[in-house]
């Protein structure tokens, strides 16, 4: 075959490569090595290079809700259940609605359901504030939960393979928009529209589904206090002029119970408010958009792994095809290819499943003159699966 | 007899670390000076990097919150060093973020128990979590325990299939010989509850058991703190819980509390 043919035929191999990635990414699934390569890309970034730009902290201040609780009746049957104490919101609000001009955003993490005798007095102290949200979410049968108060809302749902989370659907229903995608459409005036599966952010391309980069971390909070971290009760217990001066003006307000509410990520233990604020940043940082640098980059990438992969040199006739040398070298090539993406372009890339395809793609090749019998594909499937196959 | 004891805290020596900052009092417990004024703290006073506290009780604490830097705690039983009952200590050393328990348990106020779905999973270890043997291992109390409601193990050995019910308290299961037979690369932690449809049944983790007895690792903690030459307890736990982790695997922050008393 002539050597423009190869060329031309991997060309055409990377635009499958590139669509596979892409739906590879839509989806909520993660190949168990992923997750291991964008864990240690970050920290490579991160720790490493030391490339980590920390947004503002001034513009931020974190209320913790864990000790500020209600009892109410439980709705189905004797006894009562736990809430966030409505009361307490109530009276917060009533200070955010006099003063929220100089308020950039709040978002309240609080599930709004179970009736509390404050309901109506909350619901009054947030009606009129408009740059405020609180999350809802999903019930089993696929409808959003209603909740037992009207506040503006937002989905706050994520969905999670096994390990923990990692990856961020940005449109989830056509009814309501997500958290992050709503304050970020709010706070920078602009819209992501959605046609089919093509997602458009003021013209521009855009993702749905983001691998999170987490520019605040659960310890930059708890354990180093580069962000400050009061409760309400003592911000409460303040003049209503020094909370609003000291502590509010100008800044992104967030509730939510950072001590319950957390979840499994690449970065250990972080609660779930957070994560949807860092949804927020990386959309604010422009992580969703594909930009035509990035595609260049893709393509080339995977020219050069498909002209590679898909043409190897013939093998010698004395010795059987090797398929751990192919394996191995695919695994290492795609997972550079990652790394490389997310030091220059901040994207990190799911693309080590490409790994098992390209290997059975390569290996038929190979054996296309090679004599193929059941037994030798029953055998390499098997020794594949014990040396590579690792989902989770 | 109450021993009048004198603590006196310089909120900061440094004027460089936080010159600005102010510090809003939203708790007090004990007896606390403010030595300018010599006149006890009061919740919304405003301290400044340079106040100097005085506690007249070892328990004594002060709780304060900032706009820049957030929630902190000054405690007079954190200080340390010093003579004639008066002991002095710079801001970064007594200012401790109040945040930082917020980690290891789900309910700093009142801890519960476990939930197995979060407990039985860590990356850190690669799943590895290290069980002491016929200890009682807290779990939150959503999971209830009686005859009909309870967990089981479930692991495959020599390619059978091994289904073990975990013995268990009120408010905690136990972990013992009878639960593993032989040495699982993995086990299924599963919960199985009595439901108005019958007995249903759910995995709630899967992970690597590293079983041992409290004896043997207790033993050797306490040889690894006598000679690891750290004086500071909240270090040393940080290098025992390191030392656990690499070497054994997951356990919580109260169960190696148990292993180091």
């Amino acid at each position: 075959m002539k050597t423009s043919v190869k060329w031309l035929i991997s060309f055409a191999h990377a635009f499958l490569l590139l669509g596979f990635t892409a739906w590879w990414m839509n989806t909520g699934f993660t190949y168990g090595d992923e997750q291991l390569l964008i864990k240690w890309s970050s920290i490579l970034k991160r720790v490493v290079f030391q490339i980590d730009k920390d947004p503002p902290k001034k513009d931020f201040i974190f209320i913790n809700l864990a000790y500020e609780k209600a009892l109410i009746p439980r709705e189905d049957g004797l006894g009562n259940e736990v809430i966030t104490d409505r009361d307490k919101l109530a009276h917060f609000f009533q200070i955010v609605k006099k003063h929220q001009k100089h308020i950039k955003f709040t978002f309240c993490d609080v599930f709004l359901q179970g009736r509390s005798e404050h309901d109506s007095l909350l619901e009054s102290s947030v009606n009129g504030i408009n740059n405020i949200v609180f999350p809802t979410h999903f019930a089993d049968h696929g409808h959003i939960e209603k909740l037992d108060i009207n506040v503006p809302r937002a989905i706050a749902d994520y969905r999670m393979a096994s390990s923990g989370f990692m990856k961020f659907k940005l449109f989830q229903s056509d009814s309501l928009p997500t958290v992050p995608l709503l304050l970020y459409e709010k706070l920078k005036k602009t819209k992501i529209t959605h046609n089919l599966a093509f997602y458009l952010d003021d013209g521009r391309p855009s993702l749905n589904s983001m691998i999170i980069d987490y520019q605040i971390r659960a310890h930059e909070l708890f354990e180093q206090s580069e962000y400050p971290v009061v409760t309400l009760s003592e911000l409460l217990l303040l003049p209503e002029e020094v909370m609003v001066n000291e502590f509010l003006k100008g800044r992104f307000v967030i509730l939510g119970d950072f001590n319950t509410d957390v979840h499994e990520t690449i970065f250990g233990s972080t609660p779930g408010t957070l994560i949807l604020i860092n949804v927020y940043l990386s959309l604010q940082a422009g992580q969703h958009l594909v930009s035509v640098w990035w595609m260049l980059f893709l393509l080339t990438g995977y020219l050069v792994f498909s002209r590679i992969m898909l043409f190897p040199p013939p093998e010698d006739e004395d010795h059987p095809p090797s398929w751990f040398g192919p394996l191995l070298g695919s695994a290492t090539y795609l997972a550079v290819f990652s790394m490389v993406s997310y030091m220059l372009f901040n994207q990190h890339l799911q693309v080590l499943i490409i790994t098992l395809y390209i290997n059975l793609l390569r290996f038929i090749i190979q054996q296309r003159n090679a004599k193929w019998g059941k037994d030798d594909f029953k055998k390499w499937l098997l020794e594949l699966r014990e040396t590579y196959f690792n989902f989770q | 007899m109450f021993k009048k004891i004198i603590f006196v805290v310089l909120v900061a020596a440094s004027l460089a670390f936080v010159q600005t900052e102010r510090y809003y009092v939203t708790f007090i417990k004990g007896t606390v000076v403010l030595k300018k004024t010599g006149k006890p703290v009061k919740i919304g006073d405003v301290l400044l990097p340079t106040d100097a506290l005085v506690f007249k009780e070892s328990s004594g604490k002060v709780s304060c919150i900032s706009p820049g830097k957030g929630r902190f705690d000054i405690s007079a039983g954190k200080i340390s060093g010093g003579s004639k009952n008066e002991l002095l200590a710079v801001l970064k050393n007594n200012l401790v973020p109040a945040t930082s328990s917020y980690r290891l348990s789900t309910r700093s106020l009142m801890f519960e128990g476990y939930d197995p779905k979060s407990y039985f999973v860590s990356n850190e270890t690669n799943n590895h979590v290290l069980l002491i043997k016929n200890e009682i291992l807290p779990i939150v109390p959503s999971y209830k325990m009686d005859n009909e409601n309870f967990f089981f193990v479930q692991y495959v050995i020599n390619g059978k299939t091994e289904t073990k019910k975990l013995n268990h308290v009120v408010n905690g299961v136990i972990f013992d010989d009878e639960a593993f037979s032989g040495n699982p690369a993995s086990v299924k932690f599963c919960y199985q509850e009595q439901t108005t449809a019958g007995p249903r049944s759910a995995m709630l983790a899967e992970f690597i058991p590293v079983l041992a007895e409290k004896e043997d690792i207790s033993q050797q903690l306490k040889l690894i703190a006598t000679h690891s030459g750290i004086t500071d307890k909240k270090k040393l736990k940080e290098y025992i819980t390191s030392h656990v982790f690499d070497n054994y695997g997951k356990i919580g922050a109260r169960e190696i509390n148990k292993l180091i008393q």
